[in-house]
């Protein structure tokens, strides 16, 4: 299968996703931020003294003249890599502390001010990679009471040996009553090799006045929202943006500058406000092309039923450089082999290998089983048509797939979490050994059985004992899960439709009746958990599901979503036994959700985002105070239940997973019913991770266009990851992307990054049907 | 990597014409037949009505303090009785078997001829199937036979292997077989350079030979030179690009190359060899993530758990030795081709790399370290389980200045690929070289066995870690060392190969040094005394040894006769050999199974395993 020649080129560099590609960073939003003039500059410190500077945590801090700036004298912080502490118990896991310098202030409003410049010579010369961290401390209560997660911070990937100019666009932080500029350095151990202390010299911090970007709500204002990857064939192929100049818009061949197409722009109002549609699905020759409208135009984007391949092979490339238990060149040496899972018995099984989980180091058999299934789906569906990319995907999930089995013990228990934060010494006997305790959780098991049951398909004729291992393990797994489900009556939709997904996989590979006969009776409760019948609402909305039989609280995810299980269990099992007598059944349930999607899609016109779910006053205890007013702010179905398009959240915030699973249950229903306007709304969930949003940036890092630099504390920038995503600040219920990059909303996951895949799975190259004009 | 199977030794055996056979019927019987070990016998027809024995046995045992048998849990042997026959008529002996071990990857056994000594041979089994066996033994003595036997090691396996496995044996006979004379050419398989000499050997008489070209036509007409019992065909003048075969007597070769770059598909080979030896990863089509549960122990009770690294291509062992000489080998065939192919550059480098990282972790950073760990069973990869392995970790200046030199050779060579990795090599390896260099002379106390050789190699070794050390940082007492190291080696011990090596490497880094005649003379001196060098199966390691310090005093010295010998002993491994079959499997034609109980399909695995394949590439490093 050929490629565009950029991709070929990226393959070959990266030797096939097997070496870390390098991002085409005039594409980055940092670069394009870096370079925005300041209309006004107040220079906060000099950073030539050490008046109104405070250390705080273990290390130094002093005036220095060892690395200069400009001829002047610096501060250097000193921090450890770690501390040693008598034994890491297991709640400390994560980090040891936490080093920083606070440059005070005497509660100053910034708030005419909206950009920090900052230089920062970094002298880590045995580390692979070098962060940092700032954090802006304002003096009100509800910003000090706030959660690290949500705190104003902006981490930062440096180089080493050379002086960094930090440029963060504030305009979102809270900045009234400023108190202080933590400049921080978190406390996470090392590898072996890395020197024990750290040094930092600080060069002055100015405050300065910009352009400042846009960052919460709908507006597109000038920019032009589209996918920046580009387009299938036969796909709607539509672009949106709020001001225009002219009332037609031309397709431009990118390598001829010939324009190829032109046509109206079509008006659209709708519940968010006004936007001109530019719409050019009639247009399906393949190439590379950019929109022009006006005196204004977007960067090349593709119209090639490969579009999505970059993207597939960028997000392999990041769980390359996820990978655990080896060397990363560039990322780490071989890492955490002093961390085990503990059965209660006493026996131990090493926890390295798999990915990380994040942006930090941690390992999980949820996002590592589902992460397995998502490559293994996609490996089958391209198998017939892109043997390389197949036997890639084949091979990175078997990586994953590989853990999954090792680390189980054979009795239902296995290593199920491990939260780790540090680098390890991967000496055992040593004080930064982690052992976390092994568990039996029905849920994890059906994780497991399902990614294993998918293995034993995809690897039947690759490798067939190593399949027959796989099959026997997912059998297994399967029967731990399900004997502590099937007579528990406050099991969740999610764990019994994950048992459905496994029940079915399961049947799929080795035609077990039995294991069939289990999964009919998962999937009854599984229908006992959807909302069949319009409710009395204002507006009444059907097909959700609810988080389990007592139907007391709908289905909703603020941060790891699983609401695909329920649904890709009822369109999985009915895929392997459409002829069972609870077939009508399964299909009219997917029905009903299908109808739910469409619904709910409406609200988000233009950019079609699906809204994340269907919210009940009160529903949440203790925390009613908390989430009601957030509920509140969504838009209103009855006196009691309310629709948010954004979440309803604590301090996890971001919302590409949520918003990617859901995709997920839509595109396998879309594939169970053929249903052409679900395909749709499922491409349409990727095109907002690729660029169509408010911010026409494209989340994944490295991929299209202004992507924003993300959360990763222990590796350099990873091209291919997906942030945990766009978000909502308080309790408000819109899109809000700031350039502030703490965690969780733009940490790289491997939960929002598999979910991508795995849509792809139902949709790379899929034939769209056409039907006249698309709707704007 | 696939190989072809129609130029294995299995598939010349199988066309071979049988002029004579005799059965040994005893396997469609007990009678004659004896077993020891674990397991039982018993006669069997489920699989052939013809009968058969029916071995039963588990792949491992619960022992007493988890005390394993020379690295194994044990063994199960069926044995024939020959009562001292003479059985030299016979050139080969076949059975056949019918191996039943479900979720075991490699099934393998261990064949066994027991006349004045034994001579043993290692074949691997379709799972769920028949499988021939065809031993050749035309080449070991046979005139007092005494037994044959059949051996399964109790060698465990992978979670997902049943713990029992069940062989059936029959068909058992000793045949005599007619060699086809295109098999009687000895000629290198992979090829010649175009401006190389270029022989083939055979025992074919004929006045004259001709090499064609790939549509037939003669391109070259040579006269036959006797050479003792043999035949030498001497095609030296053709130097045209191309592929060619050998045709004498009515015998035709199987197809060569001359080309600019014979070894590379060797070298490429061996990289994929290398790969599917990985430790601790799951190696697709190979194993599960293994030997997690395998640690190395300091005398203060930390552990380090040795999985990662290479297995060694005979078992599932783990050598500082051979580790840090695949490393090195890895990084100076890199840097010979990287101006030919980036694209290999870049894996033979990665490779050398996964290497180096079980090298630098598998270190306590006080002089202890993993130096020998010896496995030879699948565990289960669950610490508390009964089959752990625990081994003390060492403090040998030997190993620690193997380690030192390759950590030396990664510091510079990484230094533009990734700057910090080659820092904290450079480190390692001068600590690594401090704690080998202040026990130098402990070694003998340590160790026992001592002799004026085992000095020579380990002042040679030392001198190897200051150069690479000092090329890597400049820092002149290392050189300062290793010239003193270097007066005390010329002075009074015997110059083996990694002496020669040492001496090269001074003599090219440090050319104007005042002692550098003194080097220079030594090896001249080494250079004259050399003799041709003979490869066999047996003698591959240490003729691979002489075969470097003839191909880098080749390039020191500028010595011809010495780049002859190197060239000689690659050819000789890649066919051109009294068997005419290549020692890798995978290249060339002819090829014997990997003779490994814990790999099989490998293309790329050299006869004595990881121990000779680094040796071969790191001759090619200095030829190509």
């Amino acid at each position: 299968m050929a490629y565009s020649k950029k991709l070929d080129k990226l393959l070959k560099d990266s030797n096939f996703a097997y070496r870390a590609m390098q991002p085409d960073l005039e594409d980055a939003h940092a670069t394009r931020i870096h370079t925005k003039p300041a209309k006004e500059s107040r220079l906060l410190h000099a950073m030539d003294n050490l008046d109104n500077l405070e250390l705080s945590g273990v290390g130094t801090l002093e005036l220095s003249n060892e690395v200069l700036f400009e001829g002047r004298p610096t501060v250097l912080m000193c921090p450890p890599a770690e501390i040693t502490v008598p034994r890491l118990a297991v709640s400390d896991s994560k980090i040891y502390g936490d080093t920083h310098t606070l440059c005070k202030f005497d509660r100053e409003d910034w708030r005419d001010y909206n950009r920090l410049t900052f230089q920062i010579y970094p002298d880590l010369p045995t580390y692979d990679n070098v962060y940092f961290l700032i954090t802006l401390v304002n003096d009100r209560k509800e910003d000090m009471e706030r959660s690290g997660l949500l705190a104003d911070t902006l981490i930062l990937q440096l180089k080493h040996g050379e002086w960094n100019r930090v440029v963060w666009e504030i305009p979102s932080a809270h900045r009234d009553r400023i108190i202080g500029i933590q400049l921080r350095c978190t406390v996470d151990g090392r590898q072996s090799g890395s020197d024990l202390w750290k040094k930092f010299y600080f060069g002055p911090i100015h405050l300065e006045k910009v352009d400042e970007d846009y960052y919460e709500g709908w507006e597109l204002q000038e920019r032009i929202a589209f996918c920046h990857v580009g387009y299938q064939p036969g796909s709607p192929k539509l672009a949106y943006t709020q001001k225009v100049s002219s009332d037609t818009f031309e397709l431009i061949d990118a390598e001829s500058n010939k324009c190829v197409y032109s046509a109206s722009v079509k008006k659209l109002s709708t519940d968010l406000g006004e936007y001109f549609a530019l719409n050019f699905s009639e247009f399906d020759l393949p190439g590379s092309y950019f929109l022009r409208i006006g005196d204004r135009q977007t960067k090349p984007f593709l119209i090639d039923k490969q579009a999505y391949a970059s993207p597939i092979w960028k997000a392999i490339n990041f769980f390359y450089q996820e990978r655990c238990g080896c060397e990363v060149e560039g990322v780490h040496r071989v890492c955490h082999r002093d961390t085990y899972a503990k059965h209660p018995d006493g026996r131990l099984i090493s926890s390295g290998g798999g990915w990380h989980d994040a942006g930090d180091l941690s390992q999980g058999l949820c996002n590592t089983s589902e992460s397995a299934y998502a490559m293994l789906d996609l490996a089958l569906r391209v198998k017939d048509s892109d043997a390389l990319l197949y036997e890639r995907l084949l091979d990175e999930a078997r990586w994953g797939l590989d853990w999954c089995l090792k680390t189980r013990f054979g009795d239902g228990y296995r290593a199920r979490w491990t939260r780790i934060g540090i680098w390890t010494d991967n000496i055992l006997g040593t004080m930064d050994d982690l052992v976390l305790p092994a568990a039996y959780d029905p849920f994890e098991n059906f994780c497991g059985s399902a990614a294993q049951a998918k293995g034993a398909i995809a690897f039947k004729d690759e490798d067939p004992i190593f399949a027959d291992y796989c099959l026997k393990c997912a059998k297994e797994d399967f029967c731990f899960a399900y004997k502590r489900t099937f007579y528990n009556r406050s099991v969740s939709v999610q764990t019994l439709g994950q048992g459905v997904v496994a029940a079915a996989e399961l049947y799929n590979a080795c035609g077990d009746e039995d294991i069939l006969k289990k999964g009919v009776c998962l999937a009854k409760k599984v229908l006992d958990c959807q909302q069949k019948s319009y409710p009395a609402w204002d507006i009444p909305i059907r097909g959700f599901f609810y988080e389990n039989e007592k139907k007391e609280r709908p289905l909703a995810y603020s941060h790891r979503a699983h609401e695909q299980s329920p649904v890709m269990g009822l369109a999985l099992i009915y895929e392997a036994a459409p002829g069972h007598t609870d077939a009508p059944r399964w299909l009219e349930a997917l029905g009903l959700y299908g109808e739910y999607i469409k619904k709910i899609s409406e609200f988000t016109a233009p950019y079609g985002m699906l809204p994340n779910a269907v919210y009940r006053l009160g529903s949440f205890g203790r925390n009613n105070e908390k989430f009601d007013p957030q509920i509140k702010n969504g838009i209103m179905l009855s006196d009691e239940y309310y629709l948010r398009i954004m979440p309803v959240a604590d301090d996890y915030r971001g919302y590409n997973g949520t918003l990617l699973t859901k995709a997920k249950a839509v595109s396998a229903v879309a594939r169970v019913l053929c249903d052409n306007e679900l395909y749709k709304i499922a491409q349409r969930q990727l095109e907002w991770i690729l660029g169509m949003n408010p911010f026409a940036q494209c989340t994944m890092y490295g991929e299209g266009y202004n992507y924003p630099d993300l959360f990763v504390m222990f590796s350099h920038q990873l091209v291919g990851g997906i942030p945990v995503g766009i978000w909502n600040d308080g309790d408000r219920d819109m899109p809000y992307f700031p350039h502030m990059n703490n965690a969780t909303y733009k940490e790289v996951w491997v939960h929002t990054t598999s979910r991508f895949l795995w849509v792809l799975a139902d949709l790379y190259g899929y034939a769209f049907e056409k039907e006249g004009e698309e709707n704007g | 990597m696939q190989i072809d199977e129609q130029s294995s030794a299995f598939a010349q055996q199988m066309k071979r014409k049988v002029i004579s056979s005799r059965s040994l019927d005893a396997l469609s019987s007990n009678e004659g037949v004896s077993f020891k070990g674990a397991g039982c016998i018993e006669v069997s027809s489920e699989k052939d009505p013809n009968k058969s024995i029916k071995l039963i046995c588990p792949n491992s045992l619960i022992l007493p303090d988890n005390r394993l048998s020379d690295g194994i849990f044990g063994t199960s042997e069926l044995t024939v009785a020959l009562a001292g026959e003479d059985i030299a008529e016979f050139d080969r002996i076949t059975l056949r078997c019918f191996a039943d071990c479900p979720g075991h990857r490699h099934v393998s056994l261990e064949l066994a001829l027991l006349c004045e000594e034994e001579a043993s041979h290692i074949v691997h089994l379709q799972n769920g199937k028949w499988t021939d066996i065809i031993w050749d033994i035309s080449a070991l003595p046979r005139s007092n036979a005494t037994s044959f036997t059949i051996r399964y090691s109790l060698c465990g396996g992978e979670r997902g292997a049943k713990e029992n496995v069940t062989f059936y044996f029959n068909d058992l006979l000793l045949e005599k077989t007619e060699r086809s004379i295109d098999e009687r050419i000895a000629f290198c398989h992979i090829g010649y350079q175009p401006n190389g000499r270029k022989i083939a050997y055979t025992d074919i008489c004929a006045d004259e030979f001709k090499i064609v070209d790939a549509n037939g036509s003669a391109v070259f007409t040579g006269k036959v030179q006797k050479q003792g019992e043999k035949y030498r065909l001497d095609f030296t003048p053709l130097s045209d690009l191309g592929e060619y075969r050998v045709s004498i007597g009515g015998a035709v070769s199987k197809p060569f190359a001359v080309s600019d770059a014979p070894w590379n598909s060797a070298i490429v080979k061996t990289l994929n060899y290398y790969r599917l030896s990985r430790c601790g990863y799951g190696v697709p089509g190979v194993h599960l993530p293994c030997h997690e549960d395998c640690f190395v122990e300091h005398p203060d009770t930390t552990l380090v758990e040795i999985g990662g690294g290479w297995h060694s291509g005979e078992d599932l062992s783990h050598s500082l030795f051979n580790t840090a000489g695949a490393a090195s080998a890895f990084i100076r065939i890199a840097q010979a081709i990287i101006q030919s192919d980036k694209d290999l550059y870049m894996l033979l480098m990665q490779e050398a790399r996964h290497g180096l990282e079980w090298m630098l972790r598998t270190r306590f950073c006080d002089g202890y370290r993993c130096v020998y760990a010896p496995i030879k069973v699948w565990t289960k990869g669950i610490i508390g389980d009964g089959d752990d392995i625990k081994q003390p970790a060492h403090n040998d200046p030997y190993a620690n200045l193997c380690a030192a030199a390759a950590e030396g050779l990664a510091a510079g060579a990484f230094k533009a690929l990734d700057a910090t990795f080659a820092d904290y090599s450079l480190r390692c390896a001068k600590e690594d070289f401090r704690f080998g260099y202040e026990r130098l002379g402990l070694r003998e106390k340590l160790y026992g066995m001592y002799s004026l050789t085992d000095r020579s190699q380990l002042y040679a070794k030392a001198i190897t870690a200051a150069v690479t050390i000092y090329c890597a940082c400049e820092d002149e007492s290392y050189l300062k060392k290793a010239t003193m190291l270097a007066k005390a080696l010329t002075a009074d011990m015997p110059l083996e190969p990694c002496g020669v090596t040492a001496l090269a490497l001074l003599i090219k880094h440090a050319p104007e040094h005042n002692d550098s005649k003194l080097w220079k003379d030594a090896m001249t001196e080494y250079a004259e005394n050399a003799c041709d060098i003979y490869v066999s199966d047996e003698n591959i390691i240490s003729a691979l040894d002489a075969a470097k310090a003839a191909s880098i005093a080749a390039a020191v010295l500028g010595n011809i006769n010495m780049h002859r010998l190197a060239v000689d002993a690659i050819e000789q491994i890649f066919g051109c050999n009294p068997s005419c079959r290549s020692m890798m499997y995978g290249e060339g034609y002819n090829y014997l199974p990997v003779q490994s109980l814990y790999l099989d399909d490998a293309a790329g695995a050299l006869v004595k395993g990881d121990s000779a394949s680094y040796r071969l590439i790191d001759v090619l490093s200095d030829l190509i």
